[in-house]
């Protein structure tokens, strides 16, 4: 049977976080709905309210500011992908907000509703991770803002308490140099969640060596991280295949450290393997 | 009775689709679309359980929900609850216990949908589990539960010729593997759906989404005890069935309800009861082994087929049958021994799909050219031509091809695109292989070594038009208009001047199902000789009229003319009127029924199809190493049709199947108790989707109408197995199971992988 609820919509961010303030153990966010519409319809999610803060202004915008790029949190995959200052200064996440699901769902869902749902296959952590990207939280009481990687504490759960609401994200931006690649597995082309994805951005030097190297793999750890062991094998390298596969196999040395040997290992090692060095050949061997 | 002279250009012209345009605009009427005053909802109960025993059956808290008007069981049903297609082993409500997961257990109605599901979720079962078994072949041992009565065998087919034991110790190679299938889910766009009610005369109304409306009719009006005559089935527009629509699945539901509370019923499956409760393609494991000698001609086969039905029959025989015929492919095989087995299991149901285990089969038969091919140092594209059948070929079955063998044909138009293929395959990216592999299929038309006849009438009303009435229901594939152009050819008219009553039991007769890919080829008949009865009433009675010879004449236009006199004619509306005066009959009955013979049960030795339809793809993939991704390039899909009545449909039915045969190939895999609806199981998407090249292949059938055969299943049959020997050819490695997921690609490819990344980290 489908979930039964009120549903609000509030005008202003001030009007949410009241309402959450009030309401906010008995109430479910909606910002696009493309993971929330899923358990409405199975029945699984429970809640007496569903506040819509798709359409809040104040979690809408996508700008530098000090130095750092703020994009809202009901900001849509389609508009990240497609907005000129993320395809600028983090055009690894405007790709990868560009491989999610479908035209439809990226046109509903948004970065926000992808971090707070917390899923291990979200195309947009991996590169939210490489741009060191911070979360700030909202409630009527206050804010607070948190690195991603503190913010998700394993496969959908959050830290994200009643009454409180994510407003944006803030990311360090690409600096020039540098170069990106986002890279993922699917069992099709399209509407498909990712098996596994990868982001990545590294920074050469005039010598051709690696100076700075950020990697974040999906799917293979409980909670987002960034590849430290395998960023480490990278830097002060100069970029080749042998380098490539030792810091893949890394990644995949720590999957397996983190998630032990499960069934699904016997594929997701190499895969990870493959993927990560995809992702670096992409980065250090392909023109452009 | 032959056709005189007529002038149309009916066949072989891409006349639009019947519908095409109201289904554009959106004016279509599907059957979750239709409602009535008074209408209310009926949802099902459905087991929990994959087998157990009712111990307790309580309703008594849902007789409180509001709009609640009733929760009926077996014991509510009037009449026999026993039906299926083939074997009547389900129950429309199950009486003592649950044999799968989505048994119905009882039927609920009320007001409306959300009323019904609230008192379906107060009613109290209680279960006592059986073991269960989920294995074909553990359910075939003496210590495995009984699921039906009658045990677990659901039934074994064999195909015996020659001396196979014999002449596979002779041959100069053998080759033997183990090929496994999955379960496959239908996903047609439009979940089952209907709406029964009971009419002024005291029928009762079907209008349902079915591919098979007078088989519904017989079975529903078994159930409700009811004479033939007082169920009425109308099939609605309906968005495509691939065989799980020729089961009862709304239909006996809604017409039960509505017989129970005398108020209008509707019922419309979500895409998640579509997944639970509707039939799947049958998983096969199949042992092959193949021989063949230097000359490259195939020698013997020997195969093993182990079919799991699931919980009930449906068309499983039909499978099994049809699985062991098709065993050999399209090739001379002197010597052969086929033997299925097919038993229940308490998984989901499986049934009717698109090809009726014939893609199975294929996966094997064709992945066994290509390894015997390697063995021989023959290209793939060689050994085909070297066993295909031919005219004078004998099959599997001992029948004698005489006409329509278009399978060379296919070799041939492919041969190009074939040789282009492999020169251009080299691979752009490191890891990623290029790969082309072909695949050919041969496919009999309509039902297995059984009577499968067809009827339809076509009438030359008083106002001069025609009307053809079909049982055919119409699914998506076209059958409507191809039917329409064959009886415009026979009278000289153009397909759109003829109106057309399709699939309602008031109001035409059995064509049989639409299934094994029969309604060109079997109704189509039905309609040409329906419509050359009308041409030569019209013939004589314009001679008469003309005072002209009948050799003179022509049917053009609506009219019929002197050819010698080209300015001279009678109109068919002037003929209907004299017709009328004089009370000749203007409708007339056509009946067609393939010449075929029942399979010998020991041998399998027969005539199981008067006609065989026949395919060849190419596929081109790119593989990635690094994944285990798939990516299909292009399909070349030569069909040999017989003759295209439709070009424009036929090309239809290739593009379909060979989105159809990329899922089954690389990602569709239904997991009973885990798979829930298109969130977890994935179809090709647009994205997905190669180029496709469709080549029309044309050796007509002489007795087809008008040369026309079949295309519906054949479409999908080569295309797994074609992306499966390009897979093999990128890889240098085979896939035996299908689909070939991300898993079993990657773990194929790691070898050629590891070259790769050995070869590449050499240089620094």
């Amino acid at each position: 049977m489908r979930s039964r609820f009120r549903y609000y919509r509030p005008t202003s961010l001030s009007e949410a976080l009241d309402f959450l303030a009030l309401h906010g153990t008995d109430t479910a966010i909606v910002a696009g709905g493309t993971d929330l519409m899923i358990s409405a319809r199975s029945g699984d999610l429970q809640c007496k309210y569903v506040l819509d803060v798709s359409r809040l202004n104040e979690l809408r915008p996508v700008a530098m500011s000090d130095g750092l790029l703020a994009i809202g949190s009901a900001v849509t995959h389609a508009e990240i992908a497609a907005h000129p200052v993320t395809r600028d200064v983090a055009p690894v996440l405007a790709k990868a907000a560009s491989c999610v699901g479908s035209t439809q769902i990226r046109n509903m869902g948004t970065i926000g509703g992808n971090i707070a749902n917390a899923s291990p296959a979200a195309d947009t952590i991996p590169p939210l991770m490489v741009h060191n990207a911070k979360i700030v939280v909202k409630s009527a009481s206050g804010e607070r803002v948190e690195y991603l990687g503190d913010f998700v504490r394993g496969p959908y759960v959050t830290i994200l308490k009643p009454g409180e609401l994510i407003t944006h994200v803030l990311l360090e931006p690409m600096m020039s140099g540098y170069r990106h690649s986002f890279q993922r597995i699917a069992r099709r082309r399209a509407l498909s969640i990712a098996r596994m994805n990868v982001a990545a951005l590294g920074l050469v030097d005039g010598n051709g060596v690696i100076q700075d190297l950020r990697l974040s793999v999906g799917s293979v750890t409980p909670r987002p991280c960034r590849m430290t062991v395998a960023e480490d094998v990278l830097t002060s390298n100069k970029p080749d295949k042998k380098v490539f596969w030792e810091a893949a196999e890394k990644v995949s040395h720590e999957m397996v450290r983190w998630s032990g040997i499960r069934p699904t290992t016997e594929y997701k090692k190499p895969a990870v393997e493959g993927l990560v060095y995809r992702a670096l050949a992409d980065l250090f061997l392909s023109e452009g | 009775m032959s056709l005189g002279v007529v002038r149309s250009q009916a066949i072989g012209t891409s006349i639009e689709r019947r519908g095409t345009r109201a289904r554009l605009r959106g004016d279509t009427h599907f059957a979750a679309d239709l409602n009535i005053a008074g209408v209310v909802t009926a949802v099902v109960l459905r087991s929990d359980r994959p087998h157990a025993l009712i111990r307790e059956f309580d309703p008594a808290a849902a007789k409180s929900t509001p709009g609640y008007l009733g929760v009926f069981t077996w014991r509510d049903i009037p009449g026999r609850n026993r039906f299926g297609i083939i074997n009547k082993d389900q129950e429309l409500l199950v009486e003592r216990k649950v044999r799968c997961v989505g048994d119905p257990v009882a039927l609920v109605v009320a007001e409306t949908e959300e009323a019904a599901q609230r008192a379906l979720s107060k009613i109290r079962v209680v279960y006592e589990d059986l073991p269960a078994v989920f294995d074909p072949e553990e359910a075939l041992t003496d210590a495995a539960p009984r699921i039906h009565e009658k045990g677990n065998l659901l039934g074994r087919r064999v195909v015996r010729r020659g001396s196979p034991e014999e002449a596979l110790k002779h041959s100069d190679v053998v080759v033997e593997r183990t090929y496994t299938t999955s379960f496959v889910e239908h996903a047609y766009l439009e979940p089952d759906a209907g709406l029964a009610y009971i009419d002024h005369n005291d029928i009762l109304v079907v209008h349902a989404s079915t591919q098979n409306p007078h088989y519904d009719q017989k079975d529903v009006a078994d159930l409700l005890g009811l004479p033939e005559d007082r169920v009425r089935i109308i099939q609605e527009a309906t968005g495509g069935g691939f065989g799980s629509k020729l089961d009862l699945n709304v239909q006996g539901f809604v017409g039960l309800a509505a017989f129970l509370v005398q108020r209008p019923v509707r019922m419309v499956y979500s895409r998640e009861e579509a997944f639970l409760a509707t039939a799947k393609r049958h998983p096969l494991k199949i042992r092959y082994k193949s021989g063949a000698n230097r000359d490259g001609r195939l020698t013997a086969v020997d195969v093993t087929i182990i079919g799991d039905t699931g919980a009930y029959a449906s068309y499983g025989l039909a499978v099994t049958s049809r699985a062991a015929v098709h065993a050999t492919g399209p090739y001379e095989v002197p010597n052969v021994s086929v033997e299925a087995i097919f038993a229940y299991t308490n998984n989901p149901m499986a049934g009717a799909m698109r090809g009726f285990g014939v893609p199975q089969m294929a996966f094997a038969h064709e992945s066994q050219m290509d390894l015997l091919a390697a063995e021989l140092g023959l290209s793939p594209l060689e050994i085909r031509r070297r066993n295909a059948l031919r005219i004078g070929s004998q099959t599997a079955t001992g029948q004698y091809l005489t006409a329509s063998v278009g399978i060379g044909a296919t070799l041939d138009a492919v041969a190009s695109r074939w040789e282009e293929a492999r020169v251009e395959k080299q691979s752009t990216r490191a890891f990623v292989r290029r790969g082309v592999g072909i695949a050919s299929m041969i496919y009999g038309i309509g039902n297995t070594g059984m009577q499968n006849p067809s009827t339809a009438q076509v009438e030359l009303g008083r106002d001069g038009f025609v009307t053809l009435y079909s049982g055919a229901a119409d699914i998506g594939q076209g059958s409507s208009t191809v039917l329409v152009q064959i009886a415009a050819e026979a009278l000289g008219l153009k397909p759109d001047a003829i109106r057309s009553v399709i699939a309602d039991t008031a109001h035409t007769t059995s064509a049989g199902a639409t299934s094994a890919s029969r309604q060109t080829y079997i109704s189509g008949n039905a309609v040409l000789d329906a419509a050359t009865k009308l041409h030569n009433v019209i013939l004589t009675e314009a001679a008469m009229m003309l005072k002209a010879d009948r050799g003179d004449l022509e049917l053009r236009d609506g009219s019929v003319f002197l050819r010698s006199d080209p300015g001279k004619g009678v109109s068919f509306k002037d003929i209907a009127e004299r017709a009328s005066r004089t009370g000749l009959p203007l409708k007339w009955q056509g009946y067609f029924d393939p010449d075929t013979t029942p399979l010998d049960p020991e041998t399998g030795q027969g005539r199981p199809y008067a006609t065989y339809a026949f395919a060849t793809h190419v596929a081109e993939v790119e593989v990635d190493s690094l994944s285990g991704e798939v990516r299909v390039l292009k399909v070349t899909a030569a069909h040999d049709v017989g003759r295209a009545i439709n070009p424009l449909n036929v090309q239809g039915q290739i593009y379909s199947g060979v989105a159809m045969g990329l899922g089954l190939a690389l990602m569709e895999e239904f997991h009973p108790g885990v798979t829930e609806s298109l969130k977890d199981y994935h179809i090709a998407t647009a994205a997905d989707m190669p180029a496709v090249i469709p080549i029309i292949v044309e050796d007509p059938e002489p007795t087809g109408p008008f040369g026309a055969k079949g295309v519906g299943e054949p479409a999908l049959i080569p295309t797994a197995p074609a992306i499966a020997n390009a897979v093999a050819d990128a890889l240098s490695a085979r896939v035996y199971n299908l689909p070939m997921n991300l898993e079993r690609v990657l773990k194929a490819g790691i070898s050629v992988r590891s070259a790769e990344k050995e070869k590449s980290c050499q240089g620094y």
